[in-house]
């Protein structure tokens, strides 16, 4: 078989891995890049695993450890674990090289093999730092890179929703890559952009430069997979492509089901696993919860499409939780454009009741900045003290700033987008349940053209990352609710 | 020492974080809102956005010089970029 998710005996439990094992001798070991690098280049990888397939290569790319998929605890784990999992992985899956990519080369096992573009452990660490620091400030806090690295010597630290233990930030703050040959592909570098994102010339270019020192070796016998009960992996079909899926489920029969319908290009397990996450805490109050990746995102085949196109994905996901949970009531739950997928095509959908979080109204690219979000940045920039300081030093032009801010108090008009939205969601029999989060702009400018009932987290960003327990305590009263 | 100017830096630099078409971006004027105007643009693209420019024009941007003023438009962000270039490596 072509890619799957498979569950590996790691030395300190079950872990997940992407596999494409059609037990041949030639068999790579990928160290996928860390943190949000690792989603922006899931959808990469995968495809480099196609094409190395194609190249008659078996490959294995292993989650790491407390994040992605995996089950363990992320504020467990260390540098020196994560080596140790990605030598053990290399054996069981008897690896004859390596493709390290960017912080994957930091704990790569002693194998012949490659870098792609290799990064030190201080320099993954500053962007992180640098995005915990810009969204400290919106909501009016005054961190610093040194006053973050010193509360991170003796508790954990959050790091815009990674959550690292101090002995994890030690170790990756004086962390260097293994010496492996480094690869520049010399093009748009993947792992900065903002959202997930692939380039298959690029794909075809490391397939290319890796496949020649993948020597052939013997091929081990397959280990036993280990038994997760509380999370499997699934394959759905969806047209000609094959979508990834997790299953979420609870130690007891569920009482209630749920598709998490993933937003932009996300990967199923949502940003620093956060998806993952909450899933898991959502099984362990009874529903089961089902997340895919989408055509063309992490680990599904296809091409990409908007999310306006995403009917037959949704389509084929929710049947797929029916039919492993019959008999209990379904929800589908989508944050942002996923909210905006599921409202376009309510009509159509064989769901239950509807939970949409910060639907996106935004029409196209090139619409003009909707007013009520440039009213909740310009109520930010008044409200933070730095702000205040840059308005009395005069750093800062006081008649634009309340110009713009007059001009954005006019009332909001609807986008098309948002009126074939309401039009949708006015088809659906079911209860829907609507979330905003207060400090989202596309949360607030949803808001501001709904006429219907919202509920709402006034200190909650786009994610809900603030407000776990609240997320928690309304999807449960949605899943719950009766048409 | 930089490849490119910094405008075409840059804007090569916006295209590539935001996946933004390039000829949106060569489109883009001193009076082009970035934050508060581009969806795509929320703090974690910000703080991969700076990052990329602090490595492809080898300059250092500490992060108590970032503010709304230098993420409000294209040519204010270019401003700071150009200083920071000419402070670092000479005019």
């Amino acid at each position: 078989m072509g890619l799957a998710t498979i569950v590996w005996p790691a030395p300190h439990g079950p872990e997940w891995a992407l596999a494409c094992d059609r037990g041949r001798p030639r068999r790579l070991l990928i160290v996928p890049a860390l943190f949000d690098e690792a989603s922006r280049m899931r959808r990469f990888c995968a495809d480099v695993m196609r094409r190395l397939d194609a190249a008659g290569i078996d490959s294995l790319m292993p989650e790491i450890p407390g994040w992605g998929e995996s089950l363990a605890d992320p504020l467990a784990q260390t540098v020196a674990g994560w080596r140790a999992a990605m030598a053990a992985a290399a054996v069981a899956f008897g690896a004859g090289a390596v493709l390290a990519v960017r912080g994957g080369a930091l704990i790569a096992p002693d194998l012949p093999g490659r870098a792609l573009a290799p990064a030190e452990g201080a320099a993954l660490l500053r962007p992180l730092l640098r995005a915990e620091i810009l969204s400290a400030r919106e909501a009016g806090r005054n961190d610093t890179a040194e006053t973050l690295l010193a509360r991170g010597t003796t508790e954990p630290l959050n790091l815009t929703g990674h959550l690292l233990a101090p002995a994890l930030l030690a170790g990756l703050r004086t962390a260097t890559p293994r010496a492996l040959p480094a690869i520049d592909l010399g093009g748009a570098p993947l792992w900065r952009r903002a959202e997930p994102d692939h380039d298959p010339a690029q794909a075809e270019a490391l397939a290319a430069l890796i496949a020649p020192g993948v020597p052939t070796g013997p091929v081990p016998p397959r280990f036993a997979a280990p038994d997760l009960a509380t999370r499997r992996a699934l394959t759905i079909p969806c047209a000609a492509d094959t979508l990834a899926a997790t299953l979420d489920l609870p130690a007891t029969p569920p009482r209630a089901a749920l598709l998490w319908v993933t937003g932009g290009r996300e990967i199923r397990a949502g940003h620093a696993a956060t998806q993952a996450r909450m899933a898991a805490r959502l099984a362990a109050q009874g529903i089961a919860v089902l997340r895919h990746d989408r055509r063309g995102v992490g680990d599904s085949s296809g091409e990409a499409v908007p999310f306006a196109d995403t009917r037959a994905d949704i389509a084929a996901a929710l049947g797929a939780m029916r039919a492993a949970c019959p008999g209990v009531p379904l929800a589908a739950y989508g944050n942002c454009d996923a909210a905006s997928a599921l409202m376009l095509q309510a009509a159509a959908l064989t769901a239950d009741a509807l939970i949409l979080a910060n639907p996106w109204t935004f029409d196209s690219e090139d619409a003009p900045p909707p007013p009520q979000a440039l009213r909740a940045h310009y109520r930010q920039r008044f409200a933070s003290l730095s702000a205040i300081r840059r308005v009395l030093t005069g750093q800062v032009n006081l008649l634009s700033a309340a110009r713009s801010l007059l001009a954005a108090s006019r009332r909001t008009p609807r986008t098309t987008l948002a009126d074939e939205m309401a039009a949708g969601l006015a088809a659906f029999s079911g209860p829907v349940r609507i979330l905003i989060a207060g400090r989202d702009r596309t949360g607030q400018t949803f808001r501001a053209g709904w006429e219907g009932t919202v509920h709402v987290h006034p200190d909650a960003g786009h994610i809900f990352a603030e407000a776990p327990d609240w997320w928690i305590d309304q999807v449960l009263k949605a899943v719950e609710e009766k048409g | 020492m930089p490849q490119s100017d910094p405008d075409s830096a840059l804007r090569g630099i916006l295209a590539d974080v935001l996946g933004l078409p390039t000829e949106r971006v060569a489109g883009f004027t001193a009076e082009t809102g970035l934050f508060g105007d581009l969806p795509e643009l929320d703090s974690m693209a910000v703080a991969g956005l700076l990052t990329e420019i602090e490595d492809r024009l080898h300059i250092v941007i500490e992060d108590d010089e970032i503010d709304g003023e230098i993420m409000e438009t294209y040519g204010a962000l270019l401003a700071f970029v150009t200083a920071k270039v000419h402070a670092t490596h000479g005019a």
